[in-house]
């Protein structure tokens, strides 16, 4: 049986190294990478709440499959402007799309 | 003319009330108007004798104005807005005498000094508006101090009706301290109404204003005011001696120090003005020394006179043109009607025996002979006879110029000078010791508060108010018309003390140097300091401003940079919020 602190400890730990990561690199798609990782992050929170939360129950995963729906489309979306950029300007460095 | 007709109904109306004043005796009655907490402020009239004659009076003299204003004013282009302020002003006062509370007084006070600030005003000039504003803020200091008195009384009787303060006044309870600074700032207003030494410079500056308004000013109105609202609040300055004493003082040194400008002064009006000031002087002189009955007597029938002068010599100098006594010199002496009335004006407010001023100047002097210190009664006499010099100088200079030119007067304003001409000689028998007080009798039964009769006047005094008089009227005859001591006047005139005199005793130049110049220098420094301050303030917004102006570049310039500081600032406040609530 795993508790609940090792699985916010997990989620902290990967939504940690998804900040440092959105904050720190210059390729924007290692950022749009970080983004789902610090999203998943949440997920996960969600589904450990779900079982040992103070009041257990099916919502906080509905929520869950709720957040990875609106993360595809922000993965489809970003990725098609991503392309856009890169056709039109011929780099995603972050510093240099300005 | 409507306002004419209106006026003439107000005086009506004035008798009316007078007669069953009469028959009934006082009266009054007073509404609720509103209340805060658990005291209740009333609004009303109420009808004692004191009241009702300066009603009839007030009106009176508004009428004969409006009368005389029609003529005099009639090439005047703004005559519909004159006749307006005319009435309000004339409301004002009627409104003010018949208050039974101070709160009504107080409103309707600010609304006489209102309107004479419109009237003097009038002219489109810039020596006018000057003369108005002088008014209006020389006045205002006195107001301040009255509203001070005003607060004080309430905060001490917890009222503002006049019977109820009286009650309080006369049951002792009032701590005499409290009842003295009451008075003394009650008295501050009245001088700066009454225009009393040192307030008094706005009253010749007012001369600017039309001539009959000068009269209304002068004769019921706003001078009066103050005279009328000691007298109608008696009882708080008969409770203490220091106020009477102080009262009795600065009248009668300003009664004399305007009489000495009096003498000297070179524009008819602004002599008319100085000896309105020194008269004025002379009835608080009076009421200083409970000669009650004296100054009120005296004010009636000085507003007879002083009018009947102010409307002669306003005839002058509507012919004219010009207020200056060289001036008005050329034409004097063909117009025996002005002449006549002049004289009769003159002579009654000198004292001449057997007409109005005779009468009330000699109760006033018996008032001060019985009640009040010596020297104050020396003065007294000593001012009456500078006022029968300075009065028939003006007559002499006036009257017996080379006259050229002249004219008969018209009809309107021949009229009101001839009624208020009959009242300067005949006013002064309602009040006399052959023939009977009833004035004094009346008016002392109906007020609300006991009077002490003042003893009728040794025939030493009657003997010493005729001498005065005619000794006035002889030394102005011989210096004047016979010109006497021509080269010393000569010499007398290059002197320095006649050119103190002659600029009022530098009293303005004094004002002006201090109070304008200090006023201006302290605003100086406090727009300094203001702007410090300013400089202090605006300080924060220009530091925020910039680090806005930061924020901003960096968000555009490097987002992630800026998510950095976003989260280091989440964490901050998270930690701090933990901190405090932990």
């Amino acid at each position: 049986m795993v508790s609940l602190s090792a699985y916010l400890t997990v989620a902290l730990i990967v939504f940690c190294i998804g900040l440092f990561g959105a904050l720190s690199h210059k390729n924007t798609l290692i950022v749009f990478l970080s983004i789902e990782l610090m999203l998943n992050a949440v997920n996960l929170n969600f589904i450990a709440f779900t079982k040992y939360g103070f009041f257990p129950n099916i919502s906080g995963q509905v929520i869950a499959l709720f957040v990875m729906t609106v993360a595809a489309l922000e993965v489809a979306i970003g990725l098609a402007i991503l392309l856009t950029l890169y056709r039109n300007k011929k780099t995603i460095d972050l510093d240099e799309i300005y | 003319m409507v306002s004419i007709f209106v006026s003439f109904l107000s005086f009506l109306f004035s008798i009316i009330v007078f007669i069953k004043q009469l028959t009934v005796g006082s009266f009054g009655q007073s509404i609720p108007w509103f209340s805060v907490g658990d005291i209740q402020f009333t609004i009303g009239y109420e009808i004692h004798s004191l009241n009702v004659l300066m009603l009839m009076l007030v009106s009176f003299m508004n009428l004969m104005i409006q009368l005389y204003s029609k003529e005099y004013m009639k090439d005047d282009e703004r005559i519909k807005a004159y006749y307006g302020k005319l009435n309000l002003f004339t409301f004002s006062m009627l409104a003010l005498v018949i208050s039974p509370n101070l709160l009504q007084i107080y409103v309707f006070w600010e609304l006489v000094g209102l309107g004479s600030f419109l009237l003097i005003g009038h002219y489109n000039r810039e020596r006018a508006k000057r003369a108005a504003n002088k008014a209006f803020l020389m006045t205002r200091i006195g107001d301040v101090a009255f509203l001070v008195g005003l607060i004080l009384l309430f905060w001490g009787t917890g009222t503002f009706e006049l019977h109820e303060i009286f009650h309080v006044v006369q049951s002792g309870n009032l701590s005499e301290g409290i009842l003295t600074t009451v008075g003394f700032c009650l008295f501050i207003g009245v001088i700066g109404k009454s225009a009393q030494f040192p307030l008094h410079t706005w009253l010749p500056d007012a001369m600017e204003g039309p001539t009959p308004v000068s009269a209304l000013l002068h004769a019921a109105t706003m001078v009066a005011a103050g005279i009328y609202f000691i007298a109608n609040i008696y009882p708080i300055f008969l409770a203490s001696s220091t106020l009477l004493f102080t009262m009795a003082l600065i009248g009668g040194c300003t009664g004399f120090f305007a009489a000495t400008i009096a003498l000297v002064e070179k524009d008819v009006k602004r002599v008319l003005a100085y000896s309105t000031i020194s008269q004025l002087g002379l009835m608080l002189l009076s009421l200083g020394t409970i000669g009650f009955v004296g100054a009120i007597f005296h004010l009636m029938t000085h507003a007879f006179f002083k009018a009947l002068l102010f409307l002669s010599v306003g005839r002058l100098i509507k012919y004219s043109g010009s207020q200056s006594i060289e001036h008005l010199r050329e034409i004097g002496k063909r117009m025996p009607v002005i002449h006549l009335f002049f004289l009769i004006g003159a002579m009654s407010m000198s004292g001449i025996p057997f007409l109005s001023g005779y009468f009330s100047k000699e109760e006033i002097l018996s008032a001060v002979f019985f009640n009040g210190p010596p020297f104050l009664f020396w003065l007294a006499v000593l001012t009456s006879l500078l006022t029968a010099i300075y009065m028939f100088r003006l007559y002499f200079l006036l009257f017996f110029g080379g006259a050229k030119t002249g004219g008969l007067s018209p009809l309107w304003m021949v009229f009101p000078m001839g009624i208020l001409a009959a009242g300067s000689i005949f006013i002064g028998y309602l009040n006399t010791h052959f023939f009977g007080t009833f004035f004094s009798d009346w008016l002392t039964k109906n007020m609300p508060f006991s009077i002490e009769p003042v003893s009728a006047p040794t025939s030493f005094l009657s003997l010493l108010t005729i001498l005065i008089s005619l000794t006035g009227l002889v030394i102005s005859y011989l210096l004047f018309r016979r010109e006497w001591l021509a080269p010393k006047m000569r010499s007398y005139r290059m002197s320095r003390l006649y050119r103190t005199v002659l600029e009022g005793y530098y009293v303005d130049v004094v004002y002006d140097r201090v109070f304008i110049k200090g006023t201006i220098q302290f605003a100086k420094g406090i727009g300094f300091v203001d702007r410090f301050v300013q400089k202090i303030i605006s300080f924060l917004p220009k530091t925020i401003n910039g680090i806005a102006k930061q924020e901003v570049k960096l968000r555009w310039k490097n987002p992630q940079r800026y998510g950095l500081v976003a989260v280091i600032g989440l964490l901050l406040i998270l930690t701090i919020s933990i901190w405090s609530v932990g």
